[in-house]
């Protein structure tokens, strides 16, 4: 009796580590708020639309965007997980880090790819990369 | 032969207490009524658990007595060992020293030395500003070095000194204290000359007021002193120091809710380094909390490597002005306050950035104010080309 008590304690041990590996992180960020907050920043400095212009430029130098700043209609929030999926097997590959564990907003602006992960603090900074069409790393900064 | 005790006369240290180092050396053979003999140093030998021989120094302004008292005390019916030692003592007024051999029926021969130095103090003098945009208030403090025991060395006869760049002649101010506030109405030059531990010291620094026009932007301008406050901030929070020695920073400015007085209180963080911060900004009976403010040491496009511990992955660089977080803590405060607020940051390159919180129902907001400093200091808006 006292072995087969250990037994199922044993059993049911694995079966809930096997559901947490089981889960998945989406590649396309669903938290709202942080989608809106990088959309809003990848959309300003894609096209340059602000009065402080200077920074905007600043900015848009490391990320490796052309000088001069898009049309709005090249911008846009891509939402569809095969893009999510391919850009964070890019970001993955340039830190070093497993695709899994990581979660994107994506921004399209003309043939540049701009990505955050939301989770990923650094202090009180989160990090914008830029890709190009290919998902080549173009530049990338702590916003 | 020293029959029981005797003065030795060094000299005066004058009316105010001073560091002095101490220094004894010599040999003592005592001889008891018993014919038998021993030799000491000046600390003497010990009885009962107490030094009843050896040189003591007095004052004669009754100020400082100094038992040359072995570090490990008088040790029990033994002797202590021989050799020069060292001790720091206050000293002031006549100083002398005296052999105290008072043990009943001890003879004594031998003799001592014994070297009072004052130790050479020093000072510096600081101010909390260099720079006012609009003549204000500055603190011009002077810090005593320390001495070799740990303590601040004694700051006395202390002049201050104000010489406006126009004006060749310099002007009394403040007095005798170690803190001066004046208020400075245009640049000059404050000097301060005293004695530190009796040696004379002097230091000056410099003070530019720009008398700079206004920014067009209502906080910066009307509020006073809050530019000045940012930048003294930035200077606290080390932006030259290596990053790991960095702190950002954090305060907030409040207004009275009856005669709309604007008051400064700097917040110290729960935790702080280069590129964070985590801090409560306290809610004030009486006062709103209008704008919340915090330091961004770090040089937009340098590349960062250290940030606390939680640099993910490393490398990289800072993009200027306000990061996630600051737009989510603006929010924060104003949810916390049940008003709209605002949020400005100052960077390394001097740049002020400052933002509203989103307010509920609306629209946000997510123009951010940019306030740049040109070479004599003064800031402006930047503005669209």
């Amino acid at each position: 009796m006292k072995s087969t008590s250990a037994f199922l304690t044993l059993t049911l041990a694995f079966a809930v580590a096997g559901q947490l590996c089981s889960q998945t992180n989406p590649a396309c960020n669903a938290d709202s708020a942080e989608v809106e907050h990088f959309r809003i920043w990848a959309f300003s400095k894609a096209t340059g639309s602000a009065t402080n212009a200077n920074e905007i430029g600043f900015v848009r130098s490391l990320l490796r965007l052309p000088p001069t700043g898009l049309d709005s209609a090249e911008v846009s929030l891509v939402t569809d997980e095969q893009t999510c999926q391919q850009a964070r097997n890019a970001l993955a590959q340039v830190q070093g880090t497993a695709p899994q564990s990581l979660s994107l907003v994506v921004v399209r602006a003309g043939a540049w790819y701009l990505v955050s992960d939301p989770t990923q603090k650094s202090g009180e900074w989160l990090r914008a990369t830029s890709f190009d069409s290919n998902f080549v790393y173009q530049g990338g900064v702590l916003y | 032969m020293v029959a029981t005790s005797a003065n030795v006369g060094i000299c005066n240290f004058g009316s105010s207490a001073l560091l002095a180092r101490v220094q004894f050396s010599g040999l003592m053979t005592a001889t008891t009524s018993t014919q038998s003999t021993y030799q000491t140093d000046p600390r003497g030998s010990a009885f009962s658990g107490g030094c009843i021989e050896g040189v003591n120094l007095w004052t004669n302004a009754g100020y400082d007595k100094i038992v040359p008292v072995p570090s490990a005390g008088c040790p029990a019916g033994g002797y202590v060992p021989g050799g020069p030692y060292t001790v720091y003592a206050n000293v002031k007024g006549s100083t002398f020293a005296k052999w105290s051999g008072s043990r009943t029926g001890n003879t004594y021969s031998g003799s001592f030395t014994v070297t009072v130095t004052r130790i050479e103090g020093t000072a510096t003098l600081t101010a909390d500003r260099h720079f006012l945009s609009t003549p204000g208030g500055v603190t011009f403090r002077v810090i005593p070095g320390t001495g070799p025991t740990g303590a601040p060395f004694t700051v006395t006869n202390l002049s201050w000194s104000w010489t406006p760049a126009t004006s060749p002649n310099p002007a009394s101010v403040c007095g005798l204290p170690l803190t001066c506030t004046p208020t400075v109405a245009s640049s000059g030059t404050m000097t301060v000359a005293g004695l530190a531990n009796g040696t004379p010291f002097t230091g000056s620094t410099a003070i530019v007021v720009a008398n700079c026009p206004p920014t067009g932007d209502p906080w910066l301008d009307l509020i006073p002193g809050f530019k000045d406050t940012l930048y003294s901030e930035l200077d606290r929070s080390n932006p030259g120091a290596p990053e790991g020695s960095r702190r950002e920073r954090v305060g907030a400015w409040y207004s009275n809710n009856t005669s709309g007085a604007w008051t400064y209180l700097p917040i110290a963080p729960t935790y702080a380094d280069n590129c964070g911060n985590e801090a409560t900004y306290p809610s004030m009976n009486g006062w709103s909390l209008e704008i919340a403010i915090h330091t961004h040491p770090n040089q937009p496009g340098t590349p960062v490597t250290v940030c606390g511990s939680m640099l993910q992955p490393t490398g990289g660089s800072y993009a200027p002005g306000p990061s996630r977080q600051d737009w989510a803590a603006v929010d924060t405060i104003a949810s916390q306050e049940g008003h709209p607020t605002r949020l400005c940051t100052i960077g390394t390159d001097g740049a002020i950035h400052c933002f509203n919180s989103g307010v509920p129902g609306a629209t946000r907001d997510d123009s951010i104010d940019k306030f740049t400093q040109r070479p004599e200091g003064c800031y402006q808006k930047e503005t669209a080309p």
